[in-house]
């Protein structure tokens, strides 16, 4: 069973690929104010439907699809991955991102001010893929005489994380809206590796035939909450899931944004997401690995006064000249940063619509802009600019449409849907429209909701 | 957890009829590889045929030591064959015979290579043997290696005249997990 959801996670995790992005600036709804604390808002309070005020998934490959690895086909997995491995370099990577809002509210504080607070949990997973390693795994070094099997392919960060958090968005001016929030991690599990160098080549040798060396290894992976007090490999999810909040190992961050208003017609939002850092120091395991190593074999001397254990020597040599360790260390780890900037240029019929303060004011039926979101990542940052056209049919229902090229692909079509009944505020995402159909082809295939009630 | 497997009720449902082309059985990596290492050599001189001590020629020489390489899990579990490259020179007048024997911690003989005569002054000996683990199972037990050379003409060795026999081996090993 745990095995059966463990699957069924990684498949979900996979292949729903939410553009939080999408989100940003659209519809005035509660979520954006977690994308951008300095988005305007237009309402006195707000709470979420608990577990689904925000729901974000987000995964994508840039070498391979789902087909690709599990298509049912009758190949075997093996001879699959040996594909995708032929297809990959070690700049490629899949990323998991997954995010559920548990809690989410807030409250007009004054006319200029609202608040807003909760606790979401994340899991975010980057790997990049080792081509080496896994090439030396799968086919051995028997045919890649002077192949130089690199470990610095070995690339990857998985945390899974609590958020406490609470925000202010405060109105400077009519066209400045600024605003930040504080943030409290709480991680209840992390694993990584980067910045790893050394390489094992087997070459021809006069010395023996062939020799076999290990060149400038250095190899540092750092993990907590992986293994209990007591050494034990925690392998089900429910003990990594449970202690996410207020688990043990802190960490403090914030996010800062803005709106600032050209002219009414043109917009520019821009948000830091996750300046931040978490410290781990409860239920640490590292391990580390440095140093040069020449094997040429077994050299026999044939010296009866003097006998050996060549073996014995051999490893002793070995574990002097590339000593390993496994310690508890403390380590800090620096959040995923996530930056979006937009700009909004409004067209159209100029309708009214009404504010929180039981004013009026005027909105575009129509608008088009672009957006730029990075994220920080062990290799480098992802990039995904994404061009965009908002329709309003109502002052309670919005369409918007978007192209978005970004690592993964350079046509991905997504669509967003926002609409307020009564209090009830939806906001749904579908990107990457044009596979959805046939998601074991797509690269990546986004997906998010969030179901709030907002009072005016 | 339970928030979890919601999430993965939404989605799933949401899914479910986008996946019918996949399967996610049988998601097992079973590599077949052959992975090879430097396995012994030496090069023996004139002097180490000869006893001075007690005058006494010497036509037998062997050395051992521990080798737990095929006991570690890994291999033990998935190797399914071994081949055993051996080159080597012989500078000396004389035919020699090596063999490579494997033994286990109770110094039970698991496998043994042995050539065929190196004839004098041969310099470009070669020999390859296979060995199937289905047809040797107790090849897996091989906790020592020994090295023998023998001179198989019973004429003593100039000590003072300056000659060698080398060998080098490489080992591949053919493994399926």
């Amino acid at each position: 069973m745990k095995k059966t959801i463990f699957y069924l996670l990684f498949f979900i995790n996979y292949f729903v690929f939410s553009q939080q992005q999408l989100n940003f600036g659209f519809a005035e709804s509660p979520q954006t104010l977690l994308l951008n604390p300095g988005a305007e808002t237009n309402f006195n309070y707000h709470y979420g439907l608990p577990f689904l005020s925000n729901l974000n998934f987000d995964a994508g490959s840039t070498s391979f699809n789902l087909g690709d690895l599990f298509l049912d086909d009758g190949i075997s997995f093996t001879d699959k991955l040996k594909s995708v491995v032929e297809l990959s370099d070690e700049n490629d990577f899949f990323n998991i991102n997954v995010r559920n809002d548990i809690l989410f509210g807030g409250f007009r504080l004054d006319e200029k001010s609202y608040v807003s607070f909760g606790f979401y949990q994340e899991l975010d997973f980057i790997f990049y893929m080792p081509n080496d390693i896994l090439e030396l795994g799968l086919y051995g070094n028997a045919t890649s005489f002077n192949r130089n099997f690199s470990f610095s392919h070995l690339r990857f960060k998985a945390t899974t994380t609590g958020v406490l958090h609470a925000g202010v968005s405060k109105k400077i001016n009519k066209r400045l809206n600024i605003g930040a929030r504080a943030k409290i991690y709480s991680s209840s599990a992390n694993v990584e590796t980067n910045n790893n160098s050394g390489t094992l080549t087997t070459f021809n040798n006069p010395q023996n035939i062939i020799r076999q060396t290990i060149n400038n290894l250095d190899v540092d992976v750092k993990s907590a909450g992986l293994f209990n007090s007591r050494g034990v490999f925690l392998d089900n999810p429910r003990d990594i899931y449970s202690n996410t909040f207020l688990g043990g190992n802190f960490g403090l961050g914030f996010d800062v944004g803005f709106t600032y208003h050209f002219t009414p017609d043109l917009e520019l939002t821009a948000s830091a997401i996750d300046i931040g850092f978490i410290r781990y120091k409860k239920d640490t395991r590292n391990f580390k690995a440095k140093g040069n190593f020449v094997f040429d074999g077994i050299n026999f001397e044939f010296d009866p006064n003097n006998p050996r254990d060549y073996w014995d020597e051999l490893e002793d040599e070995f574990d002097e000249k590339v000593p390993t360790e496994e310690n508890q260390n403390a380590y800090t780890s620096l959040r995923p940063l996530r930056l979006n900037v937009a700009l909004k240029y409004g067209f159209g019929e100029i309708r009214p619509k009404s504010c929180y303060t039981g004013t009026r004011k005027v909105y575009h039926s129509n608008s088009i802009g672009f957006q730029l979101h990075s994220v920080s990542r062990p290799g480098d940052s992802q990039y995904a600019l994404t061009s965009f056209f908002e329709n309003s049919f109502s002052e309670n229902f919005h369409l918007k449409f978007t192209h978005t090229f970004n690592n993964y692909s350079d046509a991905i079509f997504g669509a967003a849907l926002a609409f307020q009944w009564r209090t009830l505020n939806f906001v749904g995402v579908v990107d990457n429209i044009s596979q959805a159909a046939n998601l074991e082809t797509a690269d990546t295939f986004a997906f998010s909701l969030g179901i709030n009630f907002v009072i005016k | 957890m339970k928030r979890i497997l919601l999430l993965t009720t939404i989605v799933a449902l949401f899914l479910n009829s986008c996946q019918n082309n996949l399967t996610f059985d049988n998601i097992e990596i079973k590599p077949q590889f052959r992975s090879i290492i430097p396995l012994v050599s030496f090069k023996i001189e004139q002097d180490k045929f000869y006893d001075s001590l007690n005058n006494l020629p010497i036509f037998f020489v062997t050395d051992t030591t521990r080798f737990s390489l095929i006991s570690e899990p890994i291999i033990r579990d998935n190797l399914d064959r071994i081949r055993i490259f051996s080159e080597v020179n012989n500078q000396f007048d004389r035919q020699f015979i090596y063999e490579l024997v494997c033994l286990d911690e109770n110094n039970i003989e698991t496998a043994k290579f042995q050539s065929f005569p190196v004839q004098p002054n041969q310099s470009d000996y070669k020999r390859t043997w296979d060995l199937f683990i289905t047809d040797n199972p107790n090849f897996l037990n091989t906790e020592k290696l020994v090295l023998n050379l023998t001179i198989m003409q019973p004429t003593p060795i100039n000590p003072n005249e300056e000659q060698f026999f080398e060998l080098k081996s490489y080992a591949e090993a053919y493994l399926s997990f």
